[in-house]
């Protein structure tokens, strides 16, 4: 009985340990399809910089290559993202993969973000 | 083979349940805020675990990370949470149909005619639908537990009226207005219980808030969940936050002035929360003095469901309609229990004008069935007239509750 109770204990302290989230946000971001150079990248934004310093803003590189600011709602580790056919997206982490993602409503599918060093 | 009552009542919700389920859309009020949080909230629920959510410094009580975790326990990658997001309005659908079905038994205690169809004016009521399947909240399920504890402790079940009174104020901190009333029905009951019989009953609520802490004080976060219930409460000192209430008979745009201003040395956030707080009391004060056996020779209320459902109505009407930095959809549980009193009164003409104020407010404020966010040109949709409708119907339950307390008082011999 001893045992089964603490095993019980066991399980629920394991299952309920604090994790610290270690995920960083800030820095640059670059669109997962456009690392390989000798394919063609399509990407809406082949890079993404988050800047703490600018809370409501999400720094893109556009496709015809220059940068520029876009308004986000940035909450709980994410940042709205409006797409040219008015859909709202959502920029947000998968912690596991240590990556970036948002649903591209017009081509229906995930666009996926790896951090770089690069700055 | 004869089918019960009950279960043919069950099967008929349960249909109603599946095609609300089949039909839910993926709409979310204008900005998906709500919606971005219920998929970043799932998503980091999902990789870190319940029991850390409060590291990321969300503001919901812990009950509602409960249905975020059977959720993201469902769809376990960040692609199907975000793309199945809206699949948690069959959760709330689910709570809202069982509360629905608790007014059916009520009907049903009563003895009344077609009590198994009366329920379906609230379930075909559009009030009913908006806030959950069209605008991607969950006000139905602290409603819905609200009701069901009001309901045990009317039926004098205590033990399972503080459960569901605990599940209520767990989901959402809204739920306290309703713990005066609840209390007072409970205490009601328990005076008569011996003190190990009042600790018996008082024991699985206690135990039920544990273990609803449980997750939290294992990992150390228990300060940041009990912190998140308050922790709303004031982050948009507005007067109003979309609710079409009283200040839009006072003000031009109560929407862009800070609660914080007033008059006399009050601000406008004080005067109506003594408003609110001194017309519950006042709507208590009866059912208090029954409690305390005092002047039971000068009035005497019953603590039946119809005397509560008006209360409570009345409580719910008062706290939306004076308050400031109210949302329009703070009205919401006003459907559930002016439906039920409604039905047990056979008085559709009350009800009938609450869920039209209700719908023309929710509809006014987030624009989802029009389409678009431009401001209605229709007087419908004005929040001075809707305000008007909801102050009309105001008056008249509380014209009701006159009538109740005068009918309350012993005729002299």
């Amino acid at each position: 009985m001893h045992t089964k109770i603490i095993a019980f204990l066991a399980l629920l302290l394991t299952n309920c340990q604090s994790h610290q989230n270690t995920f960083q946000l800030e820095g640059k971001w670059v669109d997962m399809a456009c690392m390989d150079a000798a394919k063609n990248c399509n990407s809406r934004y082949p890079e993404i910089v988050i800047d703490f310093e600018m809370p409501n803003s999400l720094i893109v590189l556009d496709q015809s290559g220059n940068w520029k600011s876009i308004w986000t709602n940035n909450r709980w580790q994410s940042y709205s993202l409006k797409l040219e056919n008015d859909y709202e997206s959502l920029l947000f982490p998968n912690y596991k993969t240590n990556t970036l993602q948002y649903y591209d409503g017009v081509n229906k599918e995930f666009v996926y973000y790896q951090k770089t060093l690069n700055r | 083979m004869q089918i019960s009552k009950d279960y043919r009542t069950i099967l008929i919700y349960a249909i109603i349940f599946v095609i609300g389920c089949y039909f839910v859309p993926n709409s979310y009020v204008w900005g998906n805020n709500d919606r971005n949080c219920w998929i970043t909230w799932s998503n980091y629920i999902n990789h870190f675990g319940i029991q850390n959510i409060y590291k990321l410094e969300v503001d919901y009580p812990p009950l509602w990370h409960y249905f975020l975790w059977f959720f993201s326990k469902i769809n376990a990658s960040p692609e199907s949470i975000y793309l199945k997001v809206f699949h948690l309005k069959y959760l709330v659908l689910f709570v809202e149909i069982v509360s629905v079905f608790f007014v059916y038994k009520i009907l049903d205690l009563r003895d009344l005619k077609h009590s198994m169809w009366l329920p379906l004016l609230v379930l075909g009521n559009i009030a009913f639908w908006y806030n959950n399947f069209l605008f991607g909240q969950m006000d139905g399920v602290h409603t819905g537990f609200a009701f069901i504890s009001i309901t045990y402790a009317l039926l004098r079940k205590p033990i399972v009226s503080l459960l569901f009174l605990v599940l209520c104020i767990n989901f959402k901190f809204q739920g306290i207005i309703f713990l005066p009333v609840i209390c007072l029905i409970l205490f009601d009951e328990l005076k008569k219980y011996s003190f190990s019989m009042i600790l018996a009953t008082l024991l699985p609520a206690v135990f039920l808030q544990m273990l609803i802490f449980l997750p939290f004080i294992l990992s150390g976060d228990l300060k940041l969940a009990i912190n998140s219930f308050t922790d709303s409460v004031g982050r948009y000192p507005y007067v109003s936050m979309g609710a079409y209430n009283v200040w839009w008979l006072i003000f031009k745009n109560p929407q862009l002035l800070h609660d914080g201003f007033g008059i006399f040395n009050l601000s406008y956030n004080s005067y109506g929360l003594m408003v609110f707080f001194g017309l519950s009391g006042f709507v208590l004060l009866p059912f208090g003095l029954k409690c305390l056996n005092i002047f039971r020779k000068h009035i005497d209320v019953e603590f039946n469901f119809e005397n509560v459902l008006l209360t409570i109505v009345l409580i719910i009407l008062f706290f939306f309609y004076f308050n400031t930095q109210m949302h329009s959809r703070y009205s919401h549980p006003l459907v559930l229990f002016a439906g039920a009193l409604a039905m047990l009164r056979k008085d559709i003409v009350r009800f009938f004008l609450v869920s039209l104020a209700i719908f023309l407010n929710m509809e006014g404020e987030s624009k989802i069935l029009k389409g678009n966010i431009a401001q209605f040109e229709t007087f419908w949709f004005q929040p001075w007239f809707v305000s008007l409708i909801f102050l009309t119907v105001t008056i008249l339950y509380f014209y009701d509750y006159i009538i109740l307390i005068k009918n309350s008082i012993p005729p002299k011999v």
